[in-house]
């Protein structure tokens, strides 16, 4: 009886301490959205910019979606987005809005050209999410649509 | 033979120059100890220009007969009463005997082959010509360089040097000659006289002269001297440039030796540059190679456990390189491999370093660069390959994994987790980026 208890609480031991993969495999398609500038709503201009704002707003989210809570959650088999991102204007400055949809086998949509639409209720829990970059380069609002409890936000960020 | 001879001599030409210098002042002392003579002879047989006189010209009664034999001249005379101081001579006039003589002054000695018939003294006076003191057509202004001697006290011939002569002093008080003016000087003699002694005995005479000499050397003991000092001094200054010269040569030579050593020697670092280099390259695209990158990967850790300096690794693999191979063949291939290597080198920063890992596998390591940063790099550079016609056959795209070293952690490690990532964009469709995120436990 001993014997077997004794096993027993090893065995237990090392299923606890056998860990998961240590990291998230992320992969992001990138697509700068040139297509109609009202495709959004009127409200919602969209305006061109220059390449140095949107390569830090391209890095700074990288850096979000890799340290999102949601993402981290997939680390068994990572998590691949096709991200469509454009410039507006928002309270006097421009900023560059991200939308991340997951990317699946058949998704041979053109997101240069055609506007993403996020699914509110993704099947998998994270595929689509939106986010801003402001004027300073700082990620703000990104909302994984349609998670389990709040709205997860990154809140080191700056948000 | 002859180039041998020619080369030893050069070889010794300073040696041979001292022995000839040495060999020339034997020589040349031997030459004027035994020889180099310099004789002017008056044989007054022969002589045309030989005179007698007697104290007649100057108002006296002597008188003389002067005979010519084959082999001498002789000199019978008469002294008589009549001139304070009787006498007979014979004048031997040299040169135009009057302003221009005979220069005896590089003569040392004076021979003289004289006979008297009975005792008694005989002057042998050699007359010079001085322009500040003698007059033209006055004889008697010729200096009077005398000798006194008896004939037969002496050896035969008789023998004088020129230092036995002095000037007679009645003819310096007679002429007013200052004492500077006085002492001998037998540099232009016009005349040489030989009279009857001081105090000849009136009556009878005769003196019989056979010969004169004046024996001396072509040149002067000092002037020989004086030629071979500077001969010397010639020599020794010749061989000062000859060994200047040498030196010069020398040192010409030495760096010359000097500089081809260093060529060589730089030849030869920069033949060890080459060939570390090359050792460290592929040769086929001219990227670092794995023995290549370990240096660089060292250094890197040393700077991210250092200092924190993020280090991030891109791994890009060619999508469907196999098929490229077997459809086109492997210079085609190859064609691939070189171009994606160069663009790829023109896209990253000096800083980051490109290393062909394997066939169709390439490694970007990107010093000082975060995860997210890589990232957005490796999404350029799959972009710029999607977009470059690197072959005419056919469009490539290659796959990326992207993942960023921990401190302290096994390069092994980061390898397999960016493999992991590259894995990952394979599976999900080829041509993307994967990058492996950390996971927050």
């Amino acid at each position: 009886m001993k014997k077997i208890i004794t096993l027993s609480i090893l065995i237990l031991l090392v299923s606890c301490a056998k860990k998961g993969p240590d990291f998230v495999p992320l992969t992001l398609n990138w697509f700068a959205y040139s297509g109609d500038i009202f495709a959004f709503g009127k409200e919602v201009a969209i305006e061109p910019v220059d390449e140095p704002f949107s390569t830090k707003c391209i890095i700074a989210m990288t850096q979000a979606l890799m340290e999102a809570p949601t993402i981290q959650a997939h680390a068994e088999d990572g998590m691949a987005f096709n991200v469509q991102y454009f410039g507006y204007h928002r309270y006097g400055e421009t900023n560059i809005q991200f939308r991340g949809s997951c990317q699946y086998s058949d998704n041979n949509i053109d997101f240069e050209k055609k506007p993403m639409i996020l699914d509110p209720k993704p099947v998998r829990e994270g595929c689509s999410w939106s986010a801003r970059c402001t004027d300073s380069g700082k990620i703000k609002d990104l909302e994984f649509l349609g998670s389990i409890g709040k709205t997860q936000r990154k809140k080191h960020l700056g948000q | 033979m002859k180039t041998l001879l020619l080369k030893i001599a050069f070889l010794f030409r300073i040696n041979i120059l001292i022995f000839a210098l040495l060999s020339l002042t034997i020589v040349a002392i031997l030459a004027y100890r035994q020889g180099m003579d310099s004789i002017y002879t008056i044989n007054p047989a022969t002589y045309p220009y030989i005179v007698a006189l007697t104290d007649s010209v100057d108002g006296g009664n002597s008188v003389i007969n002067m005979i010519r034999t084959d082999s001498s001249i002789i000199m019978d005379y008469e002294l008589r009463e009549g001139y304070a101081y009787p006498y007979a001579s014979i004048q031997i006039y040299l040169g135009d005997g009057k302003t221009h003589g005979k220069d005896l002054s590089a003569y040392d000695s004076v021979f003289l082959w004289i006979k008297p018939r009975g005792e008694g003294s005989v002057r042998l006076y050699l007359r010079g010509w001085d322009s500040t003191i003698s007059k033209i057509d006055n004889q008697a202004s010729l200096k009077f360089n005398e000798l006194e001697f008896f004939p037969l006290e002496e050896t035969y011939p008789a023998v004088f040097v020129p230092s036995e002569f002095r000037v007679a002093g009645w003819w310096v008080s007679q002429n007013n000659v200052s004492a500077h003016k006085a002492r001998v000087d037998i540099s232009n003699i016009p005349l040489i006289e030989i009279q009857t002694g001081t105090g000849a005995p009136l009556g009878y005479g005769t003196l019989e002269i056979m010969g004169i000499r004046f024996k001396g050397k072509i040149i002067s003991q000092l002037s020989l001297t004086t030629g071979l000092v500077a001969i010397w001094f010639v020599t020794f200054f010749i061989i000062l440039i000859i060994r200047f010269f040498d030196y010069s040569k020398e040192r010409a030579a030495n760096r010359k030796k000097r500089e081809e050593l260093e060529k060589n020697l730089k030849a030869l670092e920069i033949e060890k540059a080459d060939f570390e280099k090359s050792s460290k390259e592929d040769p086929l695209t001219g990227c670092l190679n794995r023995a290549g990158f370990s240096s660089i990967l060292t250094r890197e850790q040393e700077r991210l456990n250092k200092n924190g300096s993020p280090l991030s690794y891109i791994i890009l693999d060619i999508d469907r390189f196999k098929d490229v191979n077997d459809t086109f063949g492997h210079s085609v291939g190859d064609e691939v491999l070189v171009n994606l290597s160069k663009l790829v080198q023109s896209r990253i920063r000096n800083t980051d370093a490109l290393v062909r890992w394997g066939g169709e596998e390439f490694v970007v390591l990107c010093s000082d660069t975060p995860l997210q940063n890589a990232q957005f790099l490796a999404e350029k550079l799959r972009q710029n390959i999607e977009n470059t016609e690197l072959i005419s056959q056919r469009k490539v795209t290659c796959s990326f994994g992207v993942a960023e070293m921990i401190p302290g952690e096994d390069s092994k490690k980061l390898f397999e987790r960016a493999d992991k990532a590259l894995y990952a964009s394979k599976q999900g469709g080829r041509n993307r980026v994967t990058s492996a995120s950390y996971k927050k436990h």
